[in-house]
């Protein structure tokens, strides 16, 4: 246990160590941090609004400013950055487990419906994620829960076709063909052995699937299928002020912005990660405990 | 002579689709014993690799009959597993590369014997890692990038010989090596025969300068036959065809 | 074609992996570079044919036919290459280009620096392959239908397609077999002394490097620790390293007396 730790303690060291990893590091504690506060407080109430005072320039009451019907801008930021984690944290959650349990199946079978396999996924993947998104509001309605399927869903895809020829690489090697002679697994062959030769690629991908599911979130609930309406979330906020633009402008450029730098933060997040939570890439995990 | 622990009779095997398929192994006999070391000789295309992969079960045969201490493989393919090990002919193959040394020498002991200690796993790892001339102390933390190709497959030797084999194959541990690192692997298996003196060593080889110094007998294979089995001495002193006084003519400086 | 090279310094990553280097191969000499894994001999090798990384840093001075090699443009490199000087590389099977078939292969070199009607061009690779003694059926096939000495063969014919006046083999013989090994340095050693070329053959092993040259450098951590004609370095290695390697060979050899114990 202690060893985790240490890793952890290791790799978090090693990506501050990049600017790259010190902006990702930053915005994503920021964004647990304000999501935490916003479970307690926010500058205003989500449902105090002020008809006097719609569209409203930042002010040193409302430091971003007021929407269309009053309300303060940054709570409602504030209260969307807990949604778009739900949603983000969820979407890798989702993807991970469903891209994992394909590549496991795609590694395992023999060689013809390995590469059958192939072909079906690549199928799949050319199914827009919007699509899905539409087909599953039908029954089940405009929510969160909706983004997260279709996210993790095609980005599941995704990442099983990507880690696939990494995963493979592993499970044909000797030390697979050793591990199996000795009696382990198969399971436990997937997880000692073959993920953990996929982890740089996994991350990076997680990652990016993260990000991406914040910009599906803003595309999926201007369509009206993404979050319901009433949920605070960055895609709420650009939906309701979006139809503005050229009157106000500004009203679009703070979701706009929240969810461009998070976005940017987790592709480096992801990049960072990779170099640094490799032991063949970091030196500094390779040393004895 | 010692006791057979793997006989093996008539065995062929077929590579390839159904209607192209290309026999490999045209009716090979081979006792191994125990104790010994079986050198398998030839060239690349002979055979010989696919010879020891069936006769461990690593591949199945298409014809003929194996034993493991009387009890055909098939019937018991858990024990020859258990009572087994490889080393391969790329040392870094064999290692995770993201695996410490110490863990990959110990995951055989760990899924053998999920009851030892920490401690007891940890003492046979040293155990093997001091019977291949790697110091312990250093070695049991690093990674395999971090290794030379002739140290990484002393590593791998150790992995194999931890949990006691009766049965080691080793499979061109050799020919991807330096010259120079060749003789320290040479003097692992001998340090290793000398502690495990029950254990056979099954090596496969296309160098007959490199098994003369460990192998007992030699079994020469040419194209899925076996042209001649001797003591190490008949068939260098006293081949028997031409096959093999050519492998003799390629190892003499 | 003689080569000459002058205090060679390679660094890679501010790490020098090669130092104070100076090697002569002489015209229609075959010269060895011995050395083990990590010593740098790649590197030399990769240096003289303008191969290496981007990142490395080259000093001192290579001439290669009285032009220099080091900081010369890649086109003057690759006229060089193509015309001067061929390679012969470890891995055949990583070597060849798998969607090129043998025809295409060994022509390539031709085609690329030389003006010749494509009948032409046939003839001549029809010639190298039965120099190299590959039949005109292998004309077709890709390199995965051939076996590793098949695959090497077609390596040495395609670096001696276009006459060049000097080789560079980087341990073309490692990755096979022994019987091959030995019919490979052989075929290189009558090719190269037949068109009157000379040969850098780099390896890691001195059973090899007899057979393929009469003078040899020992490289150890990327310096050059001896030199001298292959047989007396053979028969009295002065340094430690060259020792070992030489002491490596004769046990692993057959012709060692049976009381040399490992």
């Amino acid at each position: 246990m202690n060893g985790r730790i240490r890793t952890l303690r290791i790799v978090a060291r090693s990506m501050w160590r990049r600017a790259s990893g010190r902006y990702a590091l930053v915005v994503m504690g920021l964004w647990l941090l304000v999501s935490a506060v916003s479970l307690v407080w926010t500058p205003y109430s989500l449902l105090a609004t002020d008809g006097f005072d719609t569209w409203g320039s930042p002010s040193s009451s409302h430091l971003l400013g007021t929407d269309g019907v009053g309300a303060d801008v940054l709570s409602w930021l504030m209260a969307g950055s807990r949604t778009n984690l739900v949603i983000a944290v969820l979407t890798v959650v989702v993807a991970a487990a469903f891209g994992l349990l394909l590549v496991a199946a795609m590694v395992s079978c023999n060689s013809a419906f390995s590469s059958a396999s192939v072909v079906v996924v690549d199928a799949l993947i050319s199914i827009p994620t919007v699509l899905v998104a539409l087909i599953l509001s039908v029954p089940f309605g405009a929510s969160a829960a909706v983004i997260v399927a279709a996210c993790g869903f095609a980005y599941g895809l995704n990442l099983a076709r990507i880690l696939r020829p990494s995963a493979l690489l592993a499970a044909r090697s000797a030390y697979v063909e050793s591990a199996i002679w000795s009696g382990a697994s198969p399971i436990r062959v997937f997880f000692t052995h073959i993920m953990p030769n996929t982890l740089p690629v996994l991350s990076v991908q997680l990652s990016m699937s993260a990000g991406t599911s914040l910009l599906a979130e803003a595309g999926l609930t201007y369509l009206g299928v993404g979050v319901g309406s009433g949920v605070p979330s960055w895609g709420h906020s650009l939906t309701t002020s979006v139809r503005f633009i050229s009157i106000y402008p500004l009203a679009v450029v703070w979701p706009g912005l929240v969810v461009t730098l998070v976005v940017i933060a987790l592709n480096l997040f992801g990049d960072t990660l990779r170099d640094a939570i490799d032991p063949l890439t970091n030196p500094a995990l390779r040393e004895a405990a | 002579m010692s006791d057979i622990v793997l006989r093996g009779r008539g065995i062929d095997k077929y590579f390839g689709p159904k209607k192209r398929r290309r026999q490999v192994l045209f009716s090979v006999d081979v006792d191994v014993h125990a104790g010994e070391c079986l050198a398998v000789i030839g060239g690349s295309g002979s055979g010989k690799t696919t010879l020891t992969r069936v006769l461990l079960g690593l591949e199945s045969a298409d014809g003929g009959d194996i034993a493991y201490q009387g009890v055909g493989i098939a019937d018991d393919a858990q024990r020859l597993r258990r009572q087994s090990g490889l080393v391969f002919q790329d040392p870094f193959g064999s290692l995770d590369p993201r695996w410490r040394i110490e863990r990959s020498i110990a995951e055989p002991l760990r899924l053998h014997h999920p009851d030892w200690s920490h401690e007891r796993v940890s003492d046979r790892v040293a155990e093997v890692l001091r019977m291949v001339e790697l110091d312990p102390q250093g070695f049991r933390s690093h990674f395999p990038m971090d290794l030379s190709g002739g140290q990484a497959q002393r590593a791998a030797i150790a992995r194999a010989i931890a949990d006691r084999p009766r049965i080691l194959l080793a499979d061109e541990p050799m020919s991807a090596i330096d010259v120079a690192a060749r003789i320290r692997i040479l003097d692992s298996f001998q340090r290793i025969r000398q502690a495990e003196p029950d254990m056979a060593l099954i090596m496969v080889s296309h160098d007959l300068g490199v098994v003369r110094h460990i192998a007992d007998r030699i079994m020469v294979l040419h194209d899925g036959r076996v042209e001649e089995t001797g003591t190490t001495a008949e068939v260098l002193d006293a081949p028997r065809c031409d096959y093999t006084r050519e492998l003799i003519r390629a190892a003499s400086l | 074609m003689s080569a000459t090279i002058r205090d060679l310094n390679i660094s890679i990553g501010g790490r020098t992996i090669v130092g104070d280097v100076d090697m002569d191969i002489a015209d229609g000499e075959r010269v060895g570079l011995i050395g083990s894994s990590g010593s740098g001999k790649s590197m030399i090798a990769k240096a003289m044919m303008g191969l290496l990384p981007a990142t490395a840093r080259v000093g001192g001075s290579i001439e290669m036919g009285g032009r220099q090699v080091v900081d010369a443009s890649d086109i003057d490199i690759a006229d060089l290459r193509g015309r001067y000087v061929g390679m012969v590389f470890q891995n055949p099977a990583a070597a060849l280009n798998p969607v090129m078939t043998v025809a295409q292969q060994v022509g390539l070199p031709l085609y690329l620096h030389y003006d010749l009607t494509s009948a032409e061009r046939t003839e001549r690779v029809g010639a190298m392959l039965a120099k190299v003694g590959l039949d005109e059926d292998v004309l077709p096939k890709y390199p995965h239908e051939l076996s590793g000495g098949q695959q090497q063969r077609v390596g040495i014919a395609t670096a001696l397609v276009t006459s060049p006046h000097l080789i560079i083999a980087d341990e073309p013989t490692t990755a096979l077999d022994s019987i091959t090994q030995r019919r490979i340095v052989d075929l290189l050693t009558s090719l190269v002394d037949g068109a009157g070329a000379s040969m850098l053959f780099i390896t890691h092993d001195f059973a090899v490097l007899h057979r393929a040259t009469t003078r040899c450098y020992v490289l150890e951590h990327g310096g050059i620790v001896e030199s001298g004609a292959t047989a007396d370095v053979l028969s009295s290695p002065q340094t430690g390293q060259a020792r070992r390697l030489v002491e490596a060979a004769r046990k692993l050899s057959l012709a060692a007396k049976e009381t040399d114990h490992v």
